[in-house]
């Protein structure tokens, strides 16, 4: 265990060395990675530690053993399974930032401090979590919201002392005790209180506990009553402030005032909400009680910042960008939207900020052609909801979106992106996204001459004489035809968007070449061409592809399976065995399996010469940390391509620009991931799956999924993963 | 320029060097896509088991016998992963079995007159012994998920059976059934070797498991589709008499014991 002066050290030598160097926000934002050495957890070997675990339990004298031996093998892999997750921080600017605030309140604690592993959690969920052996996650949704690292440090006491107090183990005997309690009469919903009253005790406790180490630090007493306001209001945004239109707007482009929310509503106060139900108290309880805590506690003299008020800025800062990363992940695109413009009008020239925000609004466009789709295992599940749904100011951003029509946004889209991409040239998605755009426009029923009627009045008003008198009326129809027509040129010229690319008419050639020469051409989006392109490739006969896709999955059959390929980036395969007479995971004999899957895997793709890259949290070295970051990457990609539809083919990824770079370095687009679920106990069933998906074209280009009602025998998995590389080489 | 047998022999090593070389897209386990091995093939007889007199159904239509019999057959066999889903195999199979059932058969008897004859019912008393070997060519149909040769399959193939039945003169014969045989020439069988043969097509369902993958048993059972509807044809239209007796029950026996199998085969995967 490093002390707490070498991990300061190290902490210094990386910040002078430049690793840490700060970025410059103002003008760009790199999303967070993990850095230096990887910790214990990665190379360990957990069953030797669970077993290590187990074997020191049963040297205690515990009427718990059975409870708590089950607990340490679930507890350790949760862990491992946390900081594996591609989702974790390691040596990040915000991680070390957390360490160091650790250091200042254990300063007089080092063997408690050592005995701390202190990680950010990439999620936009504010909450914070504590497991045995001094393991702590925040969650970067909760640094976004923090105004003051004295709150930030009231959190991270309360953690430490859920820790100190050993709450995650107690809890768990408790609730396990709770459940295999027949004999009470007790109702599912009795148990539920009684649990729930047992963790609200011990989060009582811990924000006690918490208080009184947070006390022997110089932080001021009443940002831990704050932090309480900071959980109370963590649906909200990071910040509240009014959107405007203006945002939008350009000199020959005003969006009219009925799309501009006026009056927001208010924010409901839910501090008193019942909590008979929470893990938690109410958050006017936890108030309440800190309050009387530090009423009669001299506050003169404490602080909000110990280490650095810019630094907390600079932190916070940090995590409010990744919340816009984690916003595009979750598809909640009038989120990021909003995370984008509070932050824009802090960094007005970042780069990152202008993509984001143009993501959005592509997003919204390809949304609202149906392109972009949710369902009810989507992140967001309703979709894009009405902005009455929403509190306060965001409330004005789902308005404009719900009101705005689709067309019209689509033109609005295309506008802020280009001048974006004016403004940054050397963005690679913003160029994309403007050519993606020029394509999109196509469905508008406004062409070029639509746009450029206002610089040529007289030619348009010839036009539009010629379109409604020279035909002659034959016909009620016809008739019909041309009163249609006259409202047609009448809207465009009394349209509030006519103008709205005159400037780039004017004076931008490449605009001019870009945008396409006539209306009403039928939007045929392309399959994709490469890395960038932003372009949709779901077709407008979608229904059909539908069809036929469920044909062939009750066969069980592959998609194309007709591709072949040489070599692939291996995702860490997955083995999971549902112990189904426990109804939960056997998380040893899982992990037993999935290492017997991985060498069988890397076996036979020697024998068949095929080349694969593992990208696999469970087979790195120390060192190894960059593959950390190209896991975590493929993580999130593969997050927003399957949240929610498996056959999202096409659909564009707006998370993960970084893709690109990763197909580079290994030298392949093809990404395999192959996983197995298996019952035991009762019927057996074994469900095998390897796909392969192509980054390049965001398409799945090969799909094994079969259902076996038998055990998962070595034979069965030999044969479906000879089949996998086989098929892969040599076509089907 | 060559002889039969030749020739047949360079036709068979071109259909297995072809085979071997071309691009047949076979899959096999692991890369193996050959087995070779010994099979068990196993029915019961729970009908006319004793040979002894007693029928079997004779009472409730049930057994009382207490004779239960078992078919035993033993099978060479050899296999080729031919496409994904597809094996071939090759099989000889040998059995050995008597039949020694009271049958009644329409005993010729010369009433004196070279043109006038006594039909006589009579049964047969005795056993006599067959030995048979089954000659097969057999394509192995695995089921979609299944990867040649792993998993269920269906099996269908022709087979060429022979037959030989051998009986001692001593220890076969007639027994009156109204009356004693008047005293005249001996039932005449035949000769004491007689050899059939006869052509089914063999079907079934089985399932091939790798063990140490090296070793695959396989394991189900299948049947001989002409075997199955023999005894309606030998309902129908046989007439037994004593010159055709050995012909039509060893040839009925082969059919029986090949009738409807399970089996269980042991091979080397390589």
């Amino acid at each position: 265990m490093q002390s707490i002066s070498s991990r300061a050290f190290i902490s210094a030598m990386m910040v002078a060395s430049g690793l840490f160097a700060q970025q410059n926000l103002s003008e760009n934002y790199v999303p967070l990675k993990s850095q230096g050495t990887l910790p214990e957890v990665f190379t360990q070997d957990i069953k030797k530690v669970v077993k290590q675990d187990i074997t020191d339990l049963n040297k205690s004298k515990d009427n718990d053993k059975n409870l708590k031996s089950t607990y340490f093998t679930e507890a350790n892999y949760e862990i491992e399974k946390i900081v594996k997750s591609g989702n974790t921080l390691i040596n990040d600017e915000v991680s070390l930032y957390l360490n160091r605030l650790a250091d200042v309140l254990l300063k007089n604690n080092p063997t408690l401090r050592n005995e701390l592993h202190i990680y950010a959690l990439k999620s936009s969920v504010v909450n914070a979590y504590s497991y045995d052996k001094g393991y702590i996650f925040i969650d970067l949704g909760l640094i976004a919201q923090a105004e003051t690292e004295a709150q930030l440090a009231y959190i991270l006491s309360h953690e430490i002392s859920h820790y100190t107090k050993k709450h995650n183990i107690q809890g768990y005997v408790k609730n396990e005790k709770i459940d295999r309690d027949h004999y009470s009469g007790k109702s599912y919903d009795d148990k539920l209180l009684e649990k729930c009253q047992y963790s609200k005790e011990f989060e009582s406790e811990a924000d006690l506990e918490g208080f009184k180490l947070f006390e022997l630090s110089n932080y001021n007493f009443t940002q831990a009553e704050k932090a309480f306001d900071v959980l109370q209001y963590a649906h909200l945004p990071f910040e509240l402030v009014e959107f405007k239109k203006s945002f939008l707007e350009t000199d020959y482009f005003k969006i009219p005032d009925a799309y501009q929310l006026k009056e927001v509503s208010s924010i409901k106060n839910n501090a008193n909400e019942d909590d008979s139900k929470s893990t938690h108290p109410n958050t006017a309880k936890r108030k309440v009680a800190i309050g009387e805590l530090i009423k009669n506690r001299n506050n003169s003299g404490r602080v909000d910042y110990i280490l650095s008020e810019k630094d907390f800025m600079y932190v916070r800062d940090l995590a409010r960008f990744e919340m816009c990363r984690l916003y595009l992940k979750n598809r909640d695109y009038p989120n990021a939207f909003y995370a984008a413009y509070i932050l824009e009008q802090k960094y007005p020239n970042n780069q990152y900020l202008a993509e984001v925000i143009s993501k959005c609004l592509y997003a919204i466009s390809l949304y609202d052609k149906g392109d972009v789709r949710y369902n009810k295992d989507s992140h967001l599940s309703d979709g894009i909801v009405g902005h009455s749904e929403i509190e306060s100011y965001p409330q004005q951003i789902y308005f404009l979106i719900n009101k705005m029509p689709a067309n019209e946004w689509t033109i609005m889209s295309l506008n802020y992106i280009y001048r974006s991409h004016k403004k940054f040239p050397n963005s690679v998605p913003l160029n994309a996204m403007a050519d993606s755009m020029f394509t999109l426009i196509k469905n508008v029923s406004w062409g070029i001459s639509d746009f450029v009627r206002t610089d040529q009045k007289k030619a348009a008003e010839t036009v539009v004489k010629k379109d409604t008198v020279v035909k002659e009326i034959k016909s009620k129809t016809d008739m019909i035809a041309n009163i249609q027509q006259e409202r047609i040129n009448n809207n465009h010229d009394t349209a509030y968007y006519k103008d709205i690319y005159l400037d780039l008419f004017m004076n931008d050639k490449e605009f001019v070449s870009k945008f396409p020469a006539a209306s009403n051409v039928e939007f045929t989006p392309s399959s994709g061409s490469g890395f960038g392109d932003y372009k949709p490739s779901r077709n407008n006969d979608y229904v059909k592809t539908e069809v036929k896709r469920k044909k062939k999955g009750k066969k069980g059959d592959n998609i194309e399976n007709n591709v072949k390929i040489e070599k692939v980036i291996l995702l860490e395969p997955f083995y999971i065995q549902i112990d189904r007479a426990a109804d939960k995971i056997d998380n040893l004999s899982s992990d037993q399996k999935q290492e017997k899957l991985i060498e069988t895997v890397k076996t036979i793709a020697e024998k068949e010469n095929f080349q694969t890259v593992a990208l696999d949290p469970g087979l790195l070295t120390s060192g190894d940390v960059d593959k950390v970051n190209d896991y975590s990457v493929l993580n999130d990609w593969f997050f927003e391509k399957f949240d929610g539809d498996r056959n999202s083919d096409g659909v564009p990824i707006f998370n993960t620009d970084q893709v690109e770079n990763l197909v580079k370095k290994y030298g392949t687009s093809y990404v395999l991931k192959i996983g197995i679920i298996s019952l035991k106990g009762g019927r057996k069933r074994t469900w095998f799956y390897s796909g392969i998906i192509d980054l390049k074209t965001n398409k799945e280009v090969f799909k094994l999924y079969e259902v076996f009602r038998e055990k998962d025998t070595r034979d069965l998995i030999n044969s479906k993963i000879y089949q996998t590389f086989f098929e892969l080489k040599h076509g089907k | 320029m060559f002889s039969f047998r030749a020739s047949k022999s360079i036709f068979l090593l071109l259909c297995f060097f072809a085979a071997l070389s071309l691009p047949s897209q076979t899959a096999g386990y692991l890369g193996k896509r050959f087995i070779t091995g010994y099979g068990f093939y196993t029915s019961p007889s729970v009908i006319n088991t004793n040979g002894q007199g007693q029928r079997m159904t004779e009472k409730m239509k049930i057994a009382y016998s207490g004779h239960f019999a078992l078919n035993y057959i033993h099978e060479l066999y050899g296999e080729m992963a031919w496409r994904r889903r597809l094996v071939i195999g090759v099989s000889a199979r040998y059995y050995k079995t008597s039949f020694s059932q009271e049958l009644e058969i329409r005993y010729a008897q010369d009433a004196g007159s070279s043109s006038t004859f006594n039909y006589l019912s009579s049964t047969t008393h005795g056993t006599y012994y067959i030995r048979g070997m089954n000659y097969s060519v057999y394509l192995k149909l695995y089921s979609t998920r299944y990867l040649s040769p792993w998993g269920r399959y269906f099996l269908i193939g022709p087979v060429f059976k022979t037959h030989t039945a051998t009986y001692s003169p001593d220890r076969l014969g007639l027994t009156a059934v109204y009356k004693p045989i008047p005293q005249g020439p001996a039932p005449d069988f035949g000769a004491t070797t007689q050899r059939g043969i006869s052509f089914d097509v063999m079907a079934g369902f089985g399932r091939n498991r790798i063990l140490y993958d090296r070793l695959s048993v396989d394991y189900g059972y299948n049947c001989h589709l002409f075997g199955l509807f023999s005894p309606l044809k030998d309902f129908l239209f046989t007439n037994l008499t004593d010159k055709n007796y050995i012909a039509v029950t060893s040839r009925r026996r082969s059919y029986s014991a090949n009738r409807f199998n399970f089996f269980i085969k042991i091979g080397y995967l390589f």
